[in-house]
Protein backbone atom coordinates (compact mmCIF):
# COMPACT_ATOMS: atom_id res chain seq x y z
CA UNK A 1 0.00 0.00 0.00
CA UNK A 2 1.03 3.34 -0.59
CA UNK A 3 1.39 4.23 3.29
CA UNK A 4 1.69 7.63 5.07
CA UNK A 5 4.03 9.56 4.84
CA UNK A 6 5.71 12.05 7.79
CA UNK A 7 8.34 14.45 8.52
CA UNK A 8 8.79 17.16 11.21
CA UNK A 9 10.59 20.45 10.55
CA UNK A 10 12.05 22.55 12.82
CA UNK A 11 12.30 26.48 12.10
CA UNK A 12 14.48 29.55 13.58
CA UNK A 13 11.43 31.76 13.07
CA UNK A 14 8.07 32.23 14.70
CA UNK A 15 4.63 30.14 14.59
CA UNK A 16 2.72 33.17 13.46
CA UNK A 17 5.78 33.55 10.65
CA UNK A 18 5.40 29.72 9.60
CA UNK A 19 1.38 29.85 9.72
CA UNK A 20 1.46 32.98 7.37
CA UNK A 21 3.31 31.55 5.18
CA UNK A 22 1.38 28.27 4.98
CA UNK A 23 -2.19 30.04 4.57
CA UNK A 24 -1.01 33.00 2.69
CA UNK A 25 -1.24 32.82 -1.53
CA UNK A 26 -0.92 29.62 -3.30
CA UNK A 27 2.77 28.78 -2.80
CA UNK A 28 2.65 25.64 -4.35
CA UNK A 29 2.44 26.87 -7.79
CA UNK A 30 5.45 28.93 -7.74
CA UNK A 31 7.37 28.32 -11.22
CA UNK A 32 9.97 30.30 -13.01
CA UNK A 33 9.13 31.21 -16.31
CA UNK A 34 10.00 28.49 -19.03
CA UNK A 35 9.39 25.71 -17.00
CA UNK A 36 6.83 22.83 -17.73
CA UNK A 37 3.12 23.75 -16.94
CA UNK A 38 2.17 21.81 -13.92
CA UNK A 39 -1.09 19.18 -14.98
CA UNK A 40 -2.54 19.53 -12.08
CA UNK A 41 -2.47 23.45 -11.83
CA UNK A 42 -6.32 23.60 -11.96
CA UNK A 43 -6.74 20.63 -9.46
CA UNK A 44 -7.85 22.83 -6.07
CA UNK A 45 -7.08 22.32 -2.72
CA UNK A 46 -9.95 20.97 -0.12
CA UNK A 47 -9.63 22.90 3.08
CA UNK A 48 -10.88 20.43 5.95
CA UNK A 49 -9.42 22.14 9.16
CA UNK A 50 -8.07 25.24 9.44
CA UNK A 51 -7.10 26.29 12.97
CA UNK A 52 -5.22 29.14 13.56
CA UNK A 53 -1.18 28.61 14.73
CA UNK A 54 -2.51 24.96 15.47
CA UNK A 55 -3.67 23.07 12.70
CA UNK A 56 -4.33 22.58 9.45
CA UNK A 57 -5.24 19.89 6.90
CA UNK A 58 -6.62 19.64 3.57
CA UNK A 59 -7.39 16.93 0.47
CA UNK A 60 -6.42 17.03 -3.31
CA UNK A 61 -8.12 14.91 -5.64
CA UNK A 62 -7.99 14.73 -9.72
CA UNK A 63 -5.52 16.01 -12.11
CA UNK A 64 -2.93 12.96 -12.53
CA UNK A 65 -3.22 12.21 -8.76
CA UNK A 66 -3.55 8.57 -8.45
CA UNK A 67 -6.67 8.61 -5.65
CA UNK A 68 -7.55 11.92 -3.46
CA UNK A 69 -5.32 12.39 -0.37
CA UNK A 70 -5.23 14.48 2.74
CA UNK A 71 -2.33 16.30 4.32
CA UNK A 72 -2.49 17.21 8.09
CA UNK A 73 0.22 19.60 9.15
CA UNK A 74 0.13 20.59 13.02
CA UNK A 75 2.32 23.76 14.38
CA UNK A 76 3.93 24.25 17.52
CA UNK A 77 6.51 26.89 19.19
CA UNK A 78 9.98 25.68 20.36
CA UNK A 79 12.25 26.92 22.14
CA UNK A 80 14.01 28.10 19.27
CA UNK A 81 11.09 29.75 16.77
CA UNK A 82 9.06 26.74 16.24
CA UNK A 83 8.01 23.43 13.99
CA UNK A 84 5.74 22.13 12.09
CA UNK A 85 4.90 18.07 11.45
CA UNK A 86 3.26 16.67 8.49
CA UNK A 87 1.54 14.03 7.69
CA UNK A 88 0.47 12.86 4.13
CA UNK A 89 -1.93 9.80 3.43
CA UNK A 90 -4.10 8.60 0.62
CA UNK A 91 -3.33 7.74 -3.00
CA UNK A 92 -4.89 4.35 -2.86
CA UNK A 93 -3.48 0.91 -3.20
CA UNK A 94 -1.63 -0.58 -6.54
CA UNK A 95 1.78 -0.65 -8.14
CA UNK A 96 1.25 2.73 -9.80
CA UNK A 97 0.07 4.38 -6.48
CA UNK A 98 2.97 3.23 -4.43
CA UNK A 99 5.28 4.56 -6.65
CA UNK A 100 3.57 7.66 -7.22
CA UNK A 101 3.47 8.21 -3.31
CA UNK A 102 7.04 7.78 -2.95
CA UNK A 103 8.17 10.46 -5.55
CA UNK A 104 5.10 12.62 -4.34
CA UNK A 105 6.66 12.20 -0.62
CA UNK A 106 10.21 13.36 -1.80
CA UNK A 107 8.75 16.19 -3.38
CA UNK A 108 6.92 17.37 -0.90
CA UNK A 109 9.92 17.15 0.97
CA UNK A 110 12.30 19.41 -0.89
CA UNK A 111 9.38 21.44 -0.99
CA UNK A 112 9.21 22.03 2.54
CA UNK A 113 12.71 22.29 2.67
CA UNK A 114 12.50 25.05 0.47
CA UNK A 115 9.73 26.69 2.60
CA UNK A 116 12.16 26.79 5.86
CA UNK A 117 14.93 28.03 3.90
CA UNK A 118 12.99 30.73 2.83
CA UNK A 119 11.58 31.71 5.96
CA UNK A 120 14.68 31.66 7.34
CA UNK A 121 16.32 33.62 4.78
CA UNK A 122 13.98 35.85 3.12
CA UNK A 123 15.75 33.71 -0.43
CA UNK A 124 12.84 31.36 -1.88
CA UNK A 125 15.53 29.11 -3.37
CA UNK A 126 13.19 27.39 -5.80
CA UNK A 127 15.42 24.02 -5.84
CA UNK A 128 11.95 22.28 -6.22
CA UNK A 129 8.85 22.92 -8.62
CA UNK A 130 6.79 20.92 -11.02
CA UNK A 131 8.97 20.79 -14.11
CA UNK A 132 12.20 21.86 -12.26
CA UNK A 133 14.21 19.60 -14.92
CA UNK A 134 13.18 18.63 -18.20
CA UNK A 135 15.38 15.66 -18.35
CA UNK A 136 13.67 12.07 -17.17
CA UNK A 137 15.20 8.21 -18.14
CA UNK A 138 11.55 7.07 -18.92
CA UNK A 139 11.91 4.61 -16.18
CA UNK A 140 9.88 3.75 -13.47
CA UNK A 141 11.50 1.99 -10.09
CA UNK A 142 10.79 1.73 -6.73
CA UNK A 143 12.67 2.12 -3.37
CA UNK A 144 13.65 -0.96 -1.90
CA UNK A 145 15.89 -1.80 0.96
CA UNK A 146 18.97 -2.13 -1.54
CA UNK A 147 18.23 0.51 -4.10
CA UNK A 148 16.35 1.23 -7.59
CA UNK A 149 14.38 -1.35 -8.95
CA UNK A 150 13.17 -1.43 -12.48
CA UNK A 151 9.28 -1.77 -12.53
CA UNK A 152 8.44 -0.56 -15.93
CA UNK A 153 10.51 0.93 -19.10
CA UNK A 154 8.72 3.84 -21.70
CA UNK A 155 9.22 2.72 -25.21
CA UNK A 156 11.85 5.06 -26.85
CA UNK A 157 13.35 6.30 -23.64
CA UNK A 158 16.72 6.34 -22.54
CA UNK A 159 15.76 3.25 -20.40
CA UNK A 160 14.78 1.28 -23.07
CA UNK A 161 18.30 2.44 -25.32
CA UNK A 162 20.24 1.15 -22.53
CA UNK A 163 17.92 -2.03 -22.38
CA UNK A 164 16.44 -2.11 -19.08
CA UNK A 165 13.75 -4.48 -17.86
CA UNK A 166 11.44 -5.27 -15.39
CA UNK A 167 13.49 -7.01 -12.23
CA UNK A 168 17.01 -5.08 -12.73
CA UNK A 169 18.49 -3.71 -10.21
CA UNK A 170 20.14 -0.16 -10.37
CA UNK A 171 23.99 0.18 -9.53
CA UNK A 172 25.54 3.58 -11.19
CA UNK A 173 24.46 6.73 -13.34
CA UNK A 174 27.43 8.02 -15.00
CA UNK A 175 29.41 6.44 -12.58
CA UNK A 176 27.62 7.62 -9.32
CA UNK A 177 26.48 5.26 -7.00
CA UNK A 178 22.50 4.65 -7.25
CA UNK A 179 20.91 4.08 -3.94
CA UNK A 180 17.29 6.31 -3.67
CA UNK A 181 15.32 8.21 -6.13
CA UNK A 182 17.22 11.50 -5.13
CA UNK A 183 20.13 10.37 -6.49
CA UNK A 184 18.79 9.67 -9.68
CA UNK A 185 17.15 13.28 -9.37
CA UNK A 186 20.52 14.88 -8.70
CA UNK A 187 22.25 13.40 -11.74
CA UNK A 188 18.94 14.32 -13.79
CA UNK A 189 19.27 18.08 -12.95
CA UNK A 190 22.44 17.92 -13.35
CA UNK A 191 22.41 16.28 -17.35
CA UNK A 192 20.41 18.32 -20.40
CA UNK A 193 18.13 15.67 -22.28
CA UNK A 194 20.69 14.08 -25.00
CA UNK A 195 23.38 13.51 -22.73
CA UNK A 196 24.66 9.98 -23.18
CA UNK A 197 25.03 8.48 -19.57
CA UNK A 198 26.39 4.83 -18.94
CA UNK A 199 24.28 2.91 -16.41
CA UNK A 200 25.07 -0.16 -14.63
CA UNK A 201 22.73 -2.99 -13.25
CA UNK A 202 22.25 -6.18 -11.87
CA UNK A 203 20.51 -8.89 -13.76
CA UNK A 204 20.34 -12.55 -13.47
CA UNK A 205 23.36 -12.16 -10.64
CA UNK A 206 25.36 -10.58 -13.02
CA UNK A 207 26.21 -6.96 -13.58
CA UNK A 208 25.88 -5.09 -16.98
CA UNK A 209 27.01 -1.44 -18.28
CA UNK A 210 24.65 0.22 -21.09
CA UNK A 211 23.99 3.52 -22.28
CA UNK A 212 21.46 6.01 -23.35
CA UNK A 213 20.71 9.62 -24.66
CA UNK A 214 18.72 11.10 -21.58
CA UNK A 215 14.89 11.72 -22.43
CA UNK A 216 12.94 14.65 -22.22
CA UNK A 217 9.67 15.67 -19.95
CA UNK A 218 8.48 17.00 -23.11
CA UNK A 219 8.00 14.16 -25.10
CA UNK A 220 5.38 12.89 -23.25
CA UNK A 221 5.83 9.62 -24.48
CA UNK A 222 8.95 9.32 -22.41
CA UNK A 223 8.12 10.42 -19.32
CA UNK A 224 7.13 7.17 -16.77
CA UNK A 225 4.49 8.30 -13.80
CA UNK A 226 5.76 9.21 -10.88
CA UNK A 227 9.48 9.15 -12.15
CA UNK B 1 25.24 15.52 20.53
CA UNK B 2 25.64 13.02 18.01
CA UNK B 3 22.71 10.97 18.96
CA UNK B 4 21.93 7.43 17.82
CA UNK B 5 21.45 5.88 14.57
CA UNK B 6 19.14 2.86 13.68
CA UNK B 7 17.52 1.49 10.63
CA UNK B 8 15.74 -1.94 9.76
CA UNK B 9 16.74 -3.24 6.86
CA UNK B 10 14.46 -6.57 4.61
CA UNK B 11 15.99 -9.18 3.27
CA UNK B 12 14.36 -11.69 0.70
CA UNK B 13 16.75 -14.96 2.30
CA UNK B 14 15.96 -16.85 5.69
CA UNK B 15 17.88 -15.47 8.94
CA UNK B 16 20.51 -18.10 8.80
CA UNK B 17 22.04 -16.59 5.32
CA UNK B 18 21.59 -13.03 6.76
CA UNK B 19 23.16 -13.70 9.91
CA UNK B 20 26.58 -15.62 8.11
CA UNK B 21 26.76 -12.30 5.88
CA UNK B 22 27.46 -10.57 8.85
CA UNK B 23 29.76 -12.95 10.52
CA UNK B 24 31.78 -12.19 7.15
CA UNK B 25 31.81 -9.09 7.67
CA UNK B 26 33.26 -9.20 11.31
CA UNK B 27 36.09 -11.41 9.46
CA UNK B 28 36.78 -10.40 6.27
CA UNK B 29 38.59 -6.56 6.39
CA UNK B 30 37.37 -3.55 4.75
CA UNK B 31 36.95 -3.93 1.10
CA UNK B 32 38.14 -1.75 -1.36
CA UNK B 33 38.99 -2.61 -5.18
CA UNK B 34 42.70 -2.15 -6.14
CA UNK B 35 43.99 1.33 -6.53
CA UNK B 36 41.52 3.31 -4.01
CA UNK B 37 43.33 5.44 -1.57
CA UNK B 38 44.47 3.74 1.39
CA UNK B 39 41.22 4.10 4.76
CA UNK B 40 42.73 5.42 7.24
CA UNK B 41 40.53 3.33 9.32
CA UNK B 42 42.04 0.21 8.01
CA UNK B 43 43.71 -0.84 11.38
CA UNK B 44 41.34 0.07 13.47
CA UNK B 45 40.05 -1.71 16.71
CA UNK B 46 36.85 -3.88 16.33
CA UNK B 47 35.98 -5.79 19.91
CA UNK B 48 32.86 -8.39 19.65
CA UNK B 49 31.07 -7.77 22.68
CA UNK B 50 28.00 -10.20 21.97
CA UNK B 51 27.54 -13.12 19.52
CA UNK B 52 24.35 -15.03 19.79
CA UNK B 53 23.74 -16.89 16.73
CA UNK B 54 20.30 -15.54 14.60
CA UNK B 55 19.66 -13.18 17.56
CA UNK B 56 21.97 -10.95 18.08
CA UNK B 57 25.42 -9.34 17.30
CA UNK B 58 27.33 -6.04 18.84
CA UNK B 59 30.71 -4.62 18.71
CA UNK B 60 32.85 -2.00 19.05
CA UNK B 61 35.24 0.23 17.01
CA UNK B 62 37.62 2.71 18.20
CA UNK B 63 41.27 4.19 16.89
CA UNK B 64 41.93 5.63 13.56
CA UNK B 65 40.33 8.59 12.70
CA UNK B 66 37.63 7.79 14.99
CA UNK B 67 36.51 10.85 17.62
CA UNK B 68 35.60 8.13 19.65
CA UNK B 69 34.81 4.76 20.13
CA UNK B 70 31.33 3.68 18.97
CA UNK B 71 29.37 0.88 18.92
CA UNK B 72 26.90 -1.17 16.83
CA UNK B 73 24.33 -3.57 17.80
CA UNK B 74 22.30 -5.83 15.01
CA UNK B 75 18.95 -7.52 15.97
CA UNK B 76 17.77 -10.31 13.71
CA UNK B 77 14.49 -11.65 12.97
CA UNK B 78 12.91 -13.85 10.74
CA UNK B 79 9.98 -12.57 9.09
CA UNK B 80 7.62 -13.68 6.48
CA UNK B 81 9.05 -12.99 3.47
CA UNK B 82 12.51 -14.17 5.09
CA UNK B 83 14.20 -11.69 7.34
CA UNK B 84 15.03 -8.18 8.76
CA UNK B 85 17.92 -6.78 10.73
CA UNK B 86 18.15 -3.61 12.77
CA UNK B 87 21.15 -1.55 13.10
CA UNK B 88 21.96 0.77 15.60
CA UNK B 89 24.85 3.28 16.03
CA UNK B 90 25.80 4.97 19.04
CA UNK B 91 28.75 6.80 20.50
CA UNK B 92 31.81 9.40 18.52
CA UNK B 93 31.01 11.64 22.11
CA UNK B 94 30.14 15.08 21.45
CA UNK B 95 30.88 18.52 19.86
CA UNK B 96 30.52 19.94 16.35
CA UNK B 97 32.94 17.67 14.66
CA UNK B 98 31.49 14.35 16.65
CA UNK B 99 27.87 15.57 15.22
CA UNK B 100 29.41 16.03 11.47
CA UNK B 101 31.56 12.25 11.59
CA UNK B 102 28.39 10.66 13.01
CA UNK B 103 25.92 12.02 10.60
CA UNK B 104 28.43 11.22 7.44
CA UNK B 105 29.45 7.88 9.16
CA UNK B 106 25.54 7.45 9.43
CA UNK B 107 24.72 7.85 5.87
CA UNK B 108 28.61 5.11 4.99
CA UNK B 109 26.57 2.89 7.14
CA UNK B 110 23.29 3.04 5.38
CA UNK B 111 24.87 2.44 2.13
CA UNK B 112 26.91 -0.61 3.09
CA UNK B 113 24.17 -2.10 4.31
CA UNK B 114 22.34 -1.42 1.26
CA UNK B 115 25.01 -2.61 -0.78
CA UNK B 116 24.80 -6.49 1.89
CA UNK B 117 21.24 -6.37 1.11
CA UNK B 118 21.56 -6.39 -2.76
CA UNK B 119 24.68 -9.03 -2.37
CA UNK B 120 23.39 -11.34 0.03
CA UNK B 121 19.90 -11.62 -2.16
CA UNK B 122 21.58 -11.23 -6.08
CA UNK B 123 25.03 -12.85 -4.96
CA UNK B 124 26.82 -9.75 -6.92
CA UNK B 125 28.91 -7.42 -4.32
CA UNK B 126 28.29 -3.71 -6.52
CA UNK B 127 30.95 -1.62 -3.74
CA UNK B 128 28.76 1.56 -4.46
CA UNK B 129 30.21 2.58 -0.80
CA UNK B 130 33.62 2.09 -0.12
CA UNK B 131 36.30 3.70 1.47
CA UNK B 132 37.77 6.24 -1.30
CA UNK B 133 34.83 5.55 -3.32
CA UNK B 134 34.82 9.28 -4.21
CA UNK B 135 38.68 10.49 -5.70
CA UNK B 136 36.80 13.94 -5.42
CA UNK B 137 36.60 15.82 -2.48
CA UNK B 138 35.19 19.45 -1.99
CA UNK B 139 37.06 20.19 1.52
CA UNK B 140 34.09 21.39 3.18
CA UNK B 141 32.87 20.70 6.16
CA UNK B 142 29.18 20.82 6.40
CA UNK B 143 26.36 19.51 8.39
CA UNK B 144 22.17 18.69 7.99
CA UNK B 145 19.89 20.99 8.89
CA UNK B 146 15.85 21.16 8.18
CA UNK B 147 16.40 23.13 5.17
CA UNK B 148 19.30 21.85 3.44
CA UNK B 149 23.24 21.65 4.25
CA UNK B 150 24.99 24.60 6.54
CA UNK B 151 28.44 25.10 5.59
CA UNK B 152 30.96 24.65 9.08
CA UNK B 153 34.27 25.29 8.02
CA UNK B 154 36.39 24.99 4.67
CA UNK B 155 39.67 23.98 4.32
CA UNK B 156 42.21 26.36 2.63
CA UNK B 157 43.40 25.71 -1.26
CA UNK B 158 40.39 23.29 -1.59
CA UNK B 159 37.52 23.37 -3.83
CA UNK B 160 35.40 25.13 -1.18
CA UNK B 161 38.17 27.91 -0.44
CA UNK B 162 38.05 28.36 -4.67
CA UNK B 163 34.36 29.15 -5.06
CA UNK B 164 34.58 31.38 -2.07
CA UNK B 165 32.68 29.44 0.58
CA UNK B 166 32.34 30.74 4.31
CA UNK B 167 31.18 29.47 7.50
CA UNK B 168 27.01 29.86 7.96
CA UNK B 169 26.53 29.73 4.15
CA UNK B 170 23.50 27.97 2.68
CA UNK B 171 24.07 25.64 -0.05
CA UNK B 172 21.63 25.75 -2.69
CA UNK B 173 22.81 23.98 -5.89
CA UNK B 174 26.34 22.56 -7.30
CA UNK B 175 26.55 21.66 -11.29
CA UNK B 176 22.45 23.00 -11.91
CA UNK B 177 21.55 20.13 -9.15
CA UNK B 178 19.61 21.18 -6.18
CA UNK B 179 21.40 20.10 -3.50
CA UNK B 180 19.21 19.32 -0.06
CA UNK B 181 21.23 16.48 1.63
CA UNK B 182 24.97 15.11 2.17
CA UNK B 183 23.84 12.18 -0.26
CA UNK B 184 23.64 15.41 -3.09
CA UNK B 185 26.79 16.18 -2.51
CA UNK B 186 28.30 12.93 -2.54
CA UNK B 187 26.78 11.92 -5.82
CA UNK B 188 28.25 14.84 -7.33
CA UNK B 189 31.86 14.07 -6.44
CA UNK B 190 31.27 10.19 -7.24
CA UNK B 191 30.28 11.88 -10.89
CA UNK B 192 33.17 14.16 -11.12
CA UNK B 193 37.10 13.41 -11.43
CA UNK B 194 39.03 15.57 -9.27
CA UNK B 195 39.97 18.85 -11.31
CA UNK B 196 36.45 19.17 -13.10
CA UNK B 197 35.22 22.79 -12.63
CA UNK B 198 31.39 23.01 -11.30
CA UNK B 199 29.70 26.01 -10.13
CA UNK B 200 27.89 26.21 -6.49
CA UNK B 201 24.81 28.38 -6.31
CA UNK B 202 24.22 29.40 -2.27
CA UNK B 203 23.08 32.35 -0.10
CA UNK B 204 24.95 34.50 2.34
CA UNK B 205 23.21 37.06 4.11
CA UNK B 206 19.75 36.63 2.29
CA UNK B 207 21.15 36.67 -0.93
CA UNK B 208 21.82 34.60 -3.42
CA UNK B 209 25.95 34.22 -4.53
CA UNK B 210 27.82 31.94 -7.33
CA UNK B 211 31.33 30.45 -7.57
CA UNK B 212 33.66 28.37 -9.25
CA UNK B 213 36.30 25.66 -8.52
CA UNK B 214 37.65 22.67 -9.47
CA UNK B 215 36.89 19.65 -7.35
CA UNK B 216 39.99 18.77 -4.97
CA UNK B 217 41.38 15.19 -5.13
CA UNK B 218 40.97 13.09 -1.84
CA UNK B 219 44.55 12.32 -2.03
CA UNK B 220 45.61 15.48 -0.76
CA UNK B 221 45.21 14.55 2.85
CA UNK B 222 45.69 18.95 3.43
CA UNK B 223 42.10 19.36 1.46
CA UNK B 224 40.01 16.76 3.33
CA UNK B 225 37.68 18.25 5.65
CA UNK B 226 36.21 15.71 8.72
CA UNK B 227 32.98 13.68 7.59
CA UNK B 228 32.35 15.13 4.08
Amino acid sequence: MSGTWQRTFEVSAPIERVWHAFTTGDRRRAQPPGARPDPNAAVKLEVLELEPLRRLRFAQQGGTLPERYEMTVVFESTATGSRFTVTRCGFGEGEGADVFSESNAHGWEGGFMDLVFELETGYAPMRHYYGVSDTCTGILYAAREWGLEVLSVQPGSFGAEAGLARGDRLVRLAGAALYTRANVCTLLEEHEPGDRLEIEFVRNGALHRASGALSSHRVPSMAAVGE
Amino acid sequence: MSTAWQRTFEVSVPVERTWRAFTKILEREREQPNGAPPDPNAGVRRRVLELEPMRRMRWSTEGGSLPERCEVTVVFESSATGSRFTVTRCGFGEGEDADVFSESNALGFERGFMDLVLEIETGVAPMRHYFGVNESTTGVMYIERDWGLEVLTVKPDSFGAEVGLARGDRLVRIAGAAIYTRADVWTLIDEHEPGTELEVEFVRAGQLARGRGKLSSYRDRRVVAIGE
